[in-house]
Formats: structure tokens, C-alpha cells, sequence
């Protein structure tokens, strides 16, 4: 019995007018077309139809397409020009953001900027000093304790030389920090600390140019 | 195979700056791009200009062709740029600039298709098929038209066809079995129309 051609079976039908099936897929739609007149039917109308379409006159081309020296000229400088100068207002504007965000966290992140290199070390140096008088008032009550003798007092000045000792060791890393920093960096940290708002000003105003300057190029 | 290997010599010279080899590759696919663009939008003057932007835009891009088929590359672009003509058209519908008719009927475009040695009569049915064949071609949805464009108009084949379009080869068959289907029903209401040769009948033809 033969039935009315579905969206699947004119798929079968198309496909296998252009050689797409599967052997095996072939072979049963092969076996449907000799038994189902209207499946028959519609595969010589798609063949038609095909046949019409491959008909369809070509239409000559009406002008040259190649491209000329002043397309090439344009293509360099309308084209890679614009997009490099583009992207290089991009890519100096988003510099500049990131060396401003980077500079307000820096600076702004410790508390002043002239004054930013000093004073967090402030709170650090009170740290070392506090086992130091710690040392200083154990070695009094031991000077106190040994009054007696001198095998003792000698302990003492030990006791004490090791608790000086001690603190040195405790205050040396910490104490010479300030030293290295200013040792590593010290005129250009100083510089841009100093003058750190101007710098942050000069890159929010490169910034705002560079985005200028990458909106201008993409509205043309 | 020699001429694959040209093409890659040609596409490698273009890529180092070569205009010359770059109009070459353009000299060997300029009726293909321009056909179809024409096929897909039906307008001399704008698939003129999509093939020439197509042309303008492969050559700005060319760094970005990384291998694999030139044809499929190019013509992808060519039909990216013809999807947007139709787009910008449906948003902006625009009266036709050709001449009518004066039964207001599009007047058909023949010059173009003149061909020396073919008689009057000829050349009036093939225009007739032109455009019965646009005509119905207008009415697809925009990939089932490419579809068709490429695969019967052009002879191209499916693989390539997938690749232009970045569907799946399934997608491609289906679509074009569907859009085949709608050509067939609308090529029948042009049975008048067209030269019993080109007509499709209900009736089984040999």
C-alpha cells in the first residue's frame, strides 16, 4: 500500500538522488521504490526539480572584482591601520586603568603617599622594641636577685649580654627593613610617592584620551 | 591536485602582502561569489557590492584563513555578507530600483543574459526560468535558499556546503530535501509560465 510522501521519506529521496544514503539506507529505499507508486512519483518530480534548478542560468559577471592598489592602500590603512591604532588606544587605555587602579590601591591602600614608605614601620619597630624591655626589666630584677656574688652578677652580665644579644637578633630583621627598601628603591619610590597624585592624574587624563581616541576610530 | 597546490602558493603569497596573487585567487572565484550573492539577494547592485566587500574583507582577514578550503572560506563570507543585506533589508524594506513593467511586473533583466549564437526564443525561455527559479527561490528562509543556491544551482558539494554554512551535515541534507520540496511546489505554479521543457507537471515526466 502505498501512502503519501512524509518530510522524512522527501529527505531519503533527496539524499539519494545525490548519492548521500547509505548503501544500506539506499538499498531499502531502493526496494520501497519499486513497490510504492507514489514514492516513485515523488522522486522523479524532486528529480525534475533538481534537474530545472541545475538549469538555472549562470549570470555573468558584470564587472571585475579584483581588488585595486587603493583598496590594498585602504586595506592598509582603513583596514590594519585603523585596527592597530584601535587597538593600541585600547590597549593604552586599559594601561593606563590598570596602572591607576594599581597606584589608588598602592597608596591609597597605605594610608598617605608621602608619608606612606615610614609609617607602617612604625607599628613594627613597637613590636621589636616590646621584648626588648621585656629583656631589659628581667635583667634588673636579676641584678637585684644577685647582689651576693659576684659568680653570679658574672651570670648576670651574661644573662644580660644574652638578652641584648637577643634583642639585637630581634630587632635586626625588622630594623633593617626600612634600610633595604630604601636601599633597593630609594629615589624613584620616593619620587613617585611625592608625586604620586600628579602621576595618578596624568594616567586618568591618558586614559580618558586613549578611550576617546578608541571610541573615534570604531564611529569611523 | 596541482592547482590545490597553486591556490595554496597563491593564498601564501596573498597572506605575505601579495595583491597580485591575491587577484588571482579572486579572478578564479569571482563568477562563483557573485552568483551566488545574486542568487541570495536577488539584486545586481547589492550582490555586486557584498561580492566586492566579500573580496575587500577576505583580504583584510586573510591572516585568519588558517588552512582547509579557500572556497568554503571565501564563500562563507560572501554569504555572512548577503544574510545581513536581507536582514537590513526586512528591517528596512526599500521599493525595487529595476524598471517594471507596465503590468507592474519586474522587467526582466536581459542583457545579461545574452549569449552569441543562442536564438530570441531561447534566450526567452531561459529568462522565463531565471525568473520562475528566483522567484521562487525568494520565498525560502535564508539558509534553505543557500542550501539550494549552492548545492543545485551551483553544483557545489554537500561537505562544502557544511562547511560555509557551520552546520551539520545532516542539517544541510534536511534542509535541502525541505527546501527542494518548496521549490517544487512553487516551480509548478509557473506551469504556464514556463516552456513545456522546463514544466513541472504532477504527472510523472520521464
Amino acid at each position: 500500500m502505498s501512502r503519501p510522501t512524509s518530510p522524512r521519506d522527501i529527505e531519503l529521496l533527496s539524499a539519494h538522488l545525490d548519492g548521500q544514503l547509505t548503501p544500506g539506507d539506499a538499498e531499502a529505499l531502493l526496494a520501497r521504490l519499486e513497490h510504492e507508486p507514489e514514492l516513485t512519483a515523488a522522486f522523479k518530480q524532486l528529480q525534475r526539480t533538481r534537474s530545472l534548478l541545475r538549469r538555472a542560468p549562470q549570470r555573468r559577471v558584470p564587472r571585475s572584482f579584483m581588488l585595486t592598489a587603493k583598496m590594498a592602500g585602504e586595506r592598509a590603512r582603513g583596514g590594519l591601520g585603523a585596527w592597530s591604532g584601535f587597538n593600541f588606544a585600547s590597549a593604552l587605555a586599559a594601561l593606563a586603568l590598570i596602572l591607576v587602579l594599581v597606584t589608588d590601591f598602592s597608596y591609597n591602600g597605605m594610608p598617605t603617599l608621602g608619608a606612606g614608605a615610614a609609617e607602617p614601620q612604625e607599628p613594627m619597630l613597637m613590636m621589636a622594641e616590646a621584648p626588648v624591655e621585656e629583656s631589659y626589666s628581667e635583667s634588673n630584677s636579676a641584678d637585684a636577685a644577685n647582689a651576693v656574688g659576684a659568680a653570679e652578677s658574672q651570670l648576670t652580665e651574661e644573662a644580660q649580654g644574652n638578652a641584648e644579644s637577643d634583642t639585637r637578633i630581634m630587632e635586626d630583621p625588622l630594623a633593617n627593613q626600612p634600610v633595604m627598601k630604601e636601599a633597593e628603591a630609594p629615589t624613584l619610590a620616593q619620587w613617585i610617592a611625592m608625586n604620586a597624585r600628579t602621576l595618578e592624574a596624568l594616567l586618568v587624563s591618558l586614559a580618558i584620551i586613549a578611550g576617546l581616541l578608541a571610541w573615534h576610530h570604531r564611529r569611523r | 591536485m596541482s592547482e590545490a597546490v597553486n591556490e595554496a602558493a597563491l593564498i601564501q603569497a596573498a597572506q605575505a602582502g601579495d595583491l597580485d596573487a591575491f587577484n588571482r585567487l579572486v579572478i578564479s572565484y569571482q563568477a562563483l561569489a557573485y552568483n551566488v550573492a545574486y542568487r541570495l539577494v536577488s539584486d545586481d547592485a547589492i550582490a555586486q557590492d557584498a561580492t566586492q566587500d566579500a573580496f575587500i574583507s577576505a583580504y583584510r582577514n586573510l591572516d585568519r584563513f588558517k588552512g582547509g578550503s579557500f572556497k568554503a572560506w571565501l564563500l562563507r563570507i560572501v554569504t555572512n555578507g548577503c544574510y545581513d543585506e536581507l536582514r537590513r533589508q526586512k528591517r528596512r524594506p526599500q521599493l525595487p530600483l529595476e524598471p517594471l513593467t507596465p503590468d507592474g511586473e519586474d522587467a526582466p533583466d536581459q542583457a545579461w543574459m545574452a549569449d552569441p549564437g543562442e536564438s530570441p526564443e531561447e534566450l526567452a525561455e531561459r529568462v522565463e526560468l531565471n525568473t520562475a527559479i528566483q522567484r521562487c527561490l525568494n520565498q525560502l528562509d535564508e539558509e534553505f535558499r543557500a542550501a539550494v543556491v549552492m548545492i543545485d544551482v551551483q553544483g557545489m558539494e554537500y561537505g562544502e556546503v557544511a562547511e560555509i554554512m557551520k552546520r551539520p551535515l545532516g542539517t544541510v541534507k534536511s534542509r535541502l530535501a525541505r527546501a527542494r520540496g518548496r521549490m517544487q511546489d512553487c516551480l509548478r505554479g509557473f506551469a504556464e509560465l514556463l516552456p513545456d521543457k522546463f514544466r513541472l507537471s504532477g504527472e510523472e515526466s520521464p
